[in-house]
């Protein structure tokens, strides 16, 4: 599969990203191909998954979160925390609940 | 409110690269009847390694939700023992898997009282603004993969 690259801040491989600033291989089921998308470590998973939810054309008032695997990460942990490194891949999901 | 069969089609036809590309990605198979407009998927319990397959009529979608059911594999038939059981998963307030059996989200059509289900609060034409921290899918790919997520917590089936 492809992937499109929306930004790209650093060349290096996964792990080469600088402190502040990684690179995330965001796939959503949207949509086949995958972006690379430039984020803060310090931002919220929420937040980026927002960010991310817009460029894949989601519509606004969902709670998006990242998937690494089959664990969906907590929306109110920064992505550092997270422990989410330059050029990891992560899926783009729901985090909403059924009832 | 209703979508005549010509833009339901239009609609699945629309998403169908992004429903080769989902199921690929995760192991499903995936098929789509658009003559019939229904969906089938086919997965194993990630627990059980047990096959499931899980069908959505689609008629009336998107202007409706589809109606979402797990059957016995390559059947109709719908027991409950065709029904994955409800698991929990950190970072997600609940499953939706439903125990009557259900699966409980304002994209599944079933889940509205009015097709048997649990819910005579969500009103079916706006089933795309029901948020309120609620699962959110707004595309068939993403519905797969709201059931795929939940199912990757199943302990077990519910008969």
């Amino acid at each position: 599969m492809s992937t499109s690259e929306t930004s790209e801040i650093h060349s290096g491989g996964r792990g080469h990203g600088d402190k502040k600033n990684i690179v995330l291989v965001v796939s959503a089921p949207n949509t086949p191909d995958s972006k690379h998308m430039p984020f803060k470590t310090d931002l919220l998973v929420g937040a980026a998954a927002d960010e991310a939810a817009e460029k894949f054309g989601y519509a606004a008032g969902g709670t998006p979160s990242f998937r690494v695997g089959t664990n969906v990460l907590d929306r109110n942990i920064t992505l550092a925390d997270a422990g989410l490194q330059h050029k990891d891949e992560v899926d783009l999901v729901s985090a909403g609940g059924g009832v | 409110m209703s979508s005549p069969p010509s833009f339901t089609r239009a609609t699945v036809a629309a998403e169908h690269d992004a429903i080769v590309a989902w199921a690929e990605r995760f192991g499903w198979t995936v098929t789509v009847d658009l003559d019939a407009l229904v969906l089938r998927a086919t997965t194993t319990h990630p627990k059980l390694g047990r096959a499931l397959e899980v069908v959505a009529s689609l008629a009336e979608y998107p202007a409706k939700p589809p109606a979402w059911r797990f059957v016995t594999p390559g059947t109709d038939d719908s027991p409950t023992s065709a029904w994955p059981s409800p698991g929990t998963m950190g970072g997600v307030s609940g499953s939706i898997f439903h125990t009557n059996p259900c699966i409980c989200a304002p994209w599944n059509q079933l889940a509205y009282q009015v097709h048997g289900g649990p819910h005579a609060d969500w009103t079916m034409t706006s089933w795309r603004e029901i948020t309120n921290g609620l699962t959110k899918a707004d595309t068939l790919p993403d519905m797969l993969d709201q059931i795929h997520q939940h199912l990757a917590v199943s302990p077990g089936m519910q008969g």
